[in-house]
């Protein structure tokens, strides 16, 4: 039936683009770009200017899910935003936002609405152009430069600064663009739609907000009843799609009402929500994929004029000034650390839904404006957008990626659990232990225990195998029996070895075995001899993972 | 019973275990004293005992020194910790005692792995008793098991 037909078509395509986009992540990250240029080219592959899998009637029964996917990343970056950062960093965060944005409004304003003035020859028209591309090109896509930064766990100053710019610009981008095109309607005589391009981004704007904020309130009681992370993750994921398809009902922004929502969590109800957003992250890897996949499906490389794509390269450069420049002024004028004066302007190239969407509301509110007959503004707007968002997006996440290298802030946003992951019992046991003869009196055993600070030391048979154990534990009651010490040996008091662990073994999958066995030293074995090959003491291998720890966060 | 740890000999022990022997090697007294154990209905597995008794002495000999000899083993057959022992009447010239000397008086211990306390104890009571050159003497000269019976208990 061709109903089912579609529904399978439909999941066919998501399985294709998940797939397609690990796939084209993996090729990537071999070359050491970041994934999400992976997934996106695998977008552009399978997408409408490729080979068109994904083609102009799936997009659209797709789209809800780009909401949902909009709504968790803007709820991540939302949790990403506490306030004791912006106690501490708030003015130089606000500097280099203002700097970033402006810079690009003013730089782009200015380049494309002179290219349009000499193609069209009408200032007004020209002026009109400039504002609308300027504002467009403030926007800075929090997506795609959050994928970097969790890619390779980044952790530092300008990690914290770059969140913080990237989750705020597109409510200052939103305002820019509301300014931009009523200014742009006023000068071009479309003078008539000044209020209700106000009142609608207003109410973007203001209503966005709100409802985020309610939701933020709202779940964070919610989640003080809530007795599971897996609880609080199902009802937050409900409340995600809850959110998305109120702002697609009512077009708000999606991405600021989740993250006002996710902001007003982390900050009212730290404790429960930070467990919830890590479990959320781990959750949100296929709706990651799917996303940015469809971002590049979504891209059409138009055929289009010589001076538009002169047009699309002077957007890239002047926007990849204004934002490098600008956020320099900013950050300069905010008295920042050198840090973000130098590096923040590399991670703020990447341009993802906000500034679409804007184009499209443009081509919409600017169709009426003819550039050149047979051309008007709002097409041109759309599709030098559409151009240059593929640019930056492919150039965006690279830079970011410049940007926490040059400050050696990546990799340094590692746990305990993610090093203990990482490690097998072979790199952290003992391996040298001291060991006991099977024979040797009690005497020079007790000898050796007050030399070593081993728990439990093997006993050893002479072919050097492990006849058994010998535990601090086990002898306790042989301190007071020193008669005996002269005549028993080793052999005599040893239990057998209770195989826990190999050195192959996950160093997570030891601890568990050893805290279930309520033990803190075991001895490790070479299963094909049966030699001892080294102890695996648990409080060791915690200092070694702190010790590691301390050195991937540059401690 | 004034000696720590005395209710376990006490409990390890009896009479029927005890035998005055008239053996001239070691490994003659040890299969004796095995087979008093085995059939005592303690031990489960004869041969076990048996094999661990030996690999024991394989690993250095159980001659504790002034004419004693403590052969012992754990084994997991073993239901309730238990003990016979034998006076030779000729001193064991190849027992390979610690101090050198031959062996007239040899305890035979066994226990399971599980009871690493209880067994140690026991063989620290043994040595405290033998430890004592007149409980030594007794011992040797006891005319019948039942005297090295009450011997032992009256040493605790």
């Amino acid at each position: 039936m061709p109903h089912h037909q579609g529904q399978l078509g439909i999941l066919l395509i998501l399985g294709i683009g998940v797939f397609g986009g690990i796939l084209g992540a993996w090729l990537f990250q071999r070359l050491r770009i970041p994934q999400v240029i992976g997934y996106i080219a695998i977008g552009l592959l399978i997408g409408q200017s490729g080979f068109g899998i994904i083609g102009q009637l799936e997009l659209p029964t797709l789209r809800p899910f780009s909401y949902l996917a909009l709504a968790v990343i803007g709820f991540l970056v939302g949790g990403e935003l506490e306030s004791k950062t912006f106690r501490q960093y708030g003015r130089q965060f606000i500097g280099i936002l203002f700097g970033e944005c402006l810079g690009a409004f003013f730089l782009v304003g200015l380049s494309s609405g002179i290219l349009v003035y000499f193609v069209s020859g009408q200032a007004l028209v020209a002026i009109a152009a400039g504002v609308v591309f300027g504002a467009i090109s403030s926007a800075t896509d929090p997506a795609s430069t959050l994928d970097v930064l969790w890619e390779y766990r980044s952790k530092g100053m300008l990690t914290t600064g770059l969140i913080s710019v990237v989750a705020l610009d597109d409510a200052l981008a939103l305002a820019l663009y509301a300014v931009g095109t009523s200014l742009a309607n006023v000068l071009v005589g479309e003078g008539g739609g000044v209020m209700e391009v106000f009142y609608t981004l207003g109410v973007e704007l203001i209503g966005s907000s709100i409802i985020g904020v309610a939701a933020g309130f709202s779940l964070s009681i919610l989640l003080h009843h809530s007795k599971s992370v897996e609880r609080s993750l199902t009802l937050v994921v409900g409340a995600l799609f809850l959110l998305a398809g109120l702002c697609f009902a009512l077009h708000l922004d999606v991405i600021l009402c989740a993250m006002a929502a996710g902001a007003v969590m982390i900050n009212h109800s730290p404790r429960r929500s930070k467990p919830m957003m890590k479990t959320l992250r781990e959750f949100s890897g296929p709706i990651y994929v799917m996303f940015f996949v469809l971002v590049g499906a979504r891209l059409e490389l138009y055929a289009q004029a010589g001076w538009m794509w002169g047009l699309v390269a002077l957007y890239v450069l002047f926007r990849s000034i204004g934002k490098y420049a600008g956020s320099w002024l900013g950050a300069t004028l905010s008295h920042s650390p050198a840090v973000l004066k130098h590096y923040i302007g590399f991670g703020l190239f990447a341009q993802g839904g906000v500034a679409v969407g804007l184009s499209m509301m443009a081509g919409q509110h600017l169709s009426e404006v003819m550039l050149l007959p047979g051309l008007d503004l709002g097409t041109v707007v759309v599709s030098t957008v559409t151009a240059t968002t593929l640019s930056v997006q492919l150039l965006g996440p690279a830079s970011v990626k410049y940007a926490i290298t040059k400050t050696d802030e990546l990799g340094r946003n590692v746990t305990e659990e993610d090093i203990i992951q990482e490690l097998t019992v072979g790199e952290v046991m003992n391996h040298d232990p001291v060991l006991v003869a099977e024979n040797e009196l009690l005497g020079g055993v007790f000898e050796k225990l007050s030399k070593h600070d081993q728990l439990v030391y093997p006993v050893v048979n002479p072919e050097g195998t492990c006849a058994g154990v010998i535990s601090l534990q086990s002898l306790k009651t042989l301190f007071v029996e020193q008669e005996i010490w002269s005549w028993m040996i080793a052999g005599d008091v040893m239990v057998p070895v209770q195989e826990i662990v190999t050195a192959d073994t996950p160093l997570e999958e030891a601890m568990n075995q050893m805290r279930q066995m309520e033990a803190e030293e075991t001895i490790v074995r070479n299963p094909g001899t049966g030699k001892p090959v080294g102890i695996f003491d648990t409080r060791a291998a915690r200092r070694l993972v702190t010790r590691k720890l301390m050195q991937r966060q540059g401690v | 019973m004034s000696l720590p740890g005395a209710h376990l000999l006490d409990e390890a022990l009896s009479p029927t275990r005890i035998h005055l022997t008239e053996e001239s090697r070691k490994d003659a007294v040890l299969e004796f004293l095995i087979q008093q154990l085995g059939t005592s209905g303690e031990v489960g597995d004869y041969e076990a005992l048996h094999s661990a008794i030996f690999m024991r002495e394989s690993l250095m000999s159980t001659g504790i020194g002034l004419g004693v000899g403590v052969p012992h083993a754990r084994i997991s057959s073993v239901r309730r910790m238990v003990m016979s022992v034998a006076v030779n009447r000729t001193p064991l010239e190849d027992y390979e005692s610690i101090d050198g000397q031959p062996v007239r008086i040899v305890f035979m211990v066994a226990g399971r792995p599980d009871q690493q306390s209880k067994y140690v104890r026991l063989l620290a009571v043994l040595s405290r008793i033998v430890k004592e050159s007149d409980n030594r003497e007794r011992l040797i000269n006891a005319g019948s098991p039942e005297d090295v019976y009450a011997m032992i208990r009256g040493a605790l």
